[in-house]
């Protein structure tokens, strides 16, 4: 499938966004300004903003803890970053941090424990499914999570009960420190579909089009109740999370991936057929780099939660109705 | 009145919730052709189909995070775990999950989660289909922890259970599924979070999960015959824990034995014993005394009797407290 100059345009403009702020992220850290560990993407752009790219409006998304090129692009950033830096103003009042999730926008949160979001987004497919709405889940999984059981007890019913869901494995071929040969003996990931009678396919994760084009299809067939594995293969550049220095690999390993920029390769590819230009390029960083900053900064005036706001039963517990839940 | 089983209570309160909101539906392993391993889910299937009482491959950690997904995209799950001691398989979805995405999402999802699964022993079926684990779950923020031990409060509770908006633990005790109590045919909930006097006394209160609840009952009546008056209360659940209801009979008692099937060690009983020390110590006459399993893997078979509280333990513990 080829897309018009205008949707590849967009794909350009939402990995430039992720990539841009990700490295404002990495200016902060170095600034000392920021609380926490931020896993980024940087590189493996394309798996994410192909896979939102495909989706349609009733479409849900389940992040992981590395979902930045998708997130800052289903979210609205000043609520975002607000989350991102804690604040009370942010999707989650700040409880959430990288954990993000939302309703409206249809992200599902990531949890701390990895390979749990399997089941939890099967489950959650299934009831669109038996209240018979419209959406599919897109079950994003990373490399790593794929050797817990619940990724196989998940995969397993999704199938079984017809689920509309498509799980994309975002092979960065490095789970924290331990590398991909290190982690299964199975040639590629995708093959795993088929216990479970499922069908998978493996592609190269830095090719946006090729992910929004197998997104796309195994979107369709999940609306049919045909869930599908796609594992998008890519490489993270960056240690298991900013500031980690990742010793543990061979430097010329990092350079040979980082020759394979997804996003490189798209402007190139844009700019050698007219559709993108020199000042365009420019242009397109000045603004993200502007709306970036505005969040910022608008993220820096808004206020961390109170203590009331912090110890606020109401917010672990729903319903009251006697006895002591504190 | 009449008088149903406590399983056909689970049974009835099922059903009549099935009924009053359709996104209520039942999953786990066994539950819908086979009815349940002890029956008590037989005939949901045929009255609700199998869109809604599910039979599930074996993999309870699968089911229980599966339940708080279709639970967050606006269901209202109830899911079995065929034994309690299987829920070490789905501890992370049950305790670390469920429980924390409201919280986590500042108020974004709530998870409306029913986790039931028999627990206790009675049948001799050795250490990993014979536990109480109510205390396995009591320090995580988030969750509910019900704890049943009447046909009527099984019922009145599992339908309040269905209807709360958070994720709730719902331990029944499978050698109390026999046990016929009265329980009316009209509509009744019974809230989370009020303990019932079982009975009332005046010398010492006797707080008891469950199946030694009936052991206490048992006792009390001996005891009784020793001149010593017993009152009994049963929390019915442990989180939310009516803790005005217990100060109210232990400030009249000045006297406290708590028993529970689980082992002693790290059990219920210490959390509970700790909290009328810290809110009642003036009015206690004696330290507080608690029973439990001894802390042994349960044995296979009739030893099993050896290694799990009892009435004559307990009897032997308010004589301690009030003979000194």
């Amino acid at each position: 499938m080829s897309y018009s100059n205008q949707e590849l345009l967009k794909m350009y403009e939402q990995m430039q966004f992720s990539r841009l702020f990700e490295e404002k992220l990495i200016a902060l850290i170095n600034e000392g300004g920021l609380p926490g560990f931020y896993h980024l993407a940087i590189g493996q752009e394309a798996v994410q903003v192909g896979a939102v790219s495909a989706m349609s409006k009733e479409d849900y998304f389940l992040a992981t803890h590395r979902s930045h090129p998708a997130l800052v692009n289903l979210l609205d950033t000043n609520k975002f970053i607000c989350e991102l830096l804690g604040r009370y103003e942010g999707y989650n009042q700040g409880k959430g941090w990288e954990h993000i999730s939302s309703k409206k926008e249809k992200v599902l949160p990531a949890s701390g424990d990895l390979g749990v979001g399997v089941p939890l987004a099967v489950g959650f497919a299934w009831a669109l499914k038996a209240q018979k709405k419209e959406g599919v889940v897109i079950c994003l999984c990373g490399d790593g999570a794929t050797s817990e059981g619940n990724v196989h007890e998940g995969m397993n019913m999704a199938a079984l009960f017809k689920v509309p869901i498509v799980f994309l494995i975002e092979n960065n071929q490095w789970a924290i420190s331990t590398p991909y040969a290190k982690q299964t003996a199975a040639k590629n990931l995708s093959t795993r579909a088929a216990s479970y009678g499922m069908t998978g396919v493996t592609i190269d994760g830095n090719d946006v089009e090729k992910v929004r084009e197998t997104v796309e299809e195994a979107i369709n067939k999940a609306r049919k109740g045909e869930p599908s594995v796609i594992e998008a293969v890519t490489y993270r550049w960056k240690g298991h999370f900013e500031g980690e220095p990742g010793l543990y690999r061979n430097p010329q390993e990092v350079e040979e991936a980082m020759k394979n920029c997804p996003v490189k390769k798209l402007k190139e590819k844009l700019m050698a057929q007219g559709t993108l230009t020199v000042d365009m390029v420019e242009k397109i960083d000045q603004d993200i780099v502007a709306r970036i900053k505005a969040a910022f900064d608008y993220a820096a005036k808004s206020p961390l939660p109170t203590e009331e706001q912090t110890v606020d039963y109401k917010m672990v517990y729903a319903t009251y109705l006697g006895g002591d839940l504190q | 009145m009449r008088t149903i089983t406590y399983a056909q209570a689970t049974l009835e309160a099922m059903a009549e919730e099935m009924r009053r909101d359709e996104k209520v539906f039942f999953m786990g392993e066994d539950v819908a052709m086979m009815g349940g391993a002890f029956g008590q889910s037989m005939g949901l299937l045929q009255e609700f189909g199998e869109e809604r009482v599910i039979d599930t491959p074996i993999c309870e950690s699968g089911i229980a995070n599966f339940a708080n997904g279709a639970a967050m995209a606006g269901m209202r799950p109830v899911i079995e775990i065929q034994f309690a001691d299987f829920l070490g398989l789905a501890f992370d979805a049950v305790s670390n999950q469920g429980p924390k995405f409201r919280y986590m999402s500042g108020g974004e999802w709530s998870v409306p989660v029913v986790v039931r699964s028999p627990q206790g022993g009675g049948f001799g079926a050795a250490c990993q289909h014979s536990q109480c684990v109510e205390a396995w779950f009591m320090n995580l923020p988030g969750l509910k922890i019900v704890i049943p031990t009447t046909p009527y409060d099984v019922k009145g509770l599992l339908k309040s259970a269905i209807r709360d908006d958070d994720p709730v633990l719902f331990l029944e005790h499978k050698a109390l599924y026999a046990v016929k109590g009265e329980v009316p045919t009209e509509e009744y909930t019974v809230p989370l979070g009020e303990a019932r006097i079982v009975r009332e006394g005046k010398d010492i209160t006797i707080i008891a999960i469950q199946s030694m609840v009936y052991q206490a009952q048992e006792a009390a009546v001996e005891l009784e015959k020793e001149g010593i008056s017993v009152e009994i209360i049963d929390p019915r659940t442990v989180i939310p824990l009516d803790k005005e209801t217990i100060f109210t009979s232990v400030r009249k008692t000045g006297r406290v034995v708590i028993a529970h099937e689980a082992p002693k060690r790290g059990g219920v009983g210490a959390e509970i014993s700790a909290v009328i020390t810290e809110h009642c110590f003036g009015d206690l006459k004696a330290p507080i005394m608690r029973i439990g399993a001894l802390n042994i893997p349960l044995p296979f078979g009739l030893p099993e009797k050896y290694c799990l509280p009892h009435k004559g333990r307990i009897i032997n513990s308010v004589q301690e407290l009030i003979n000194g």
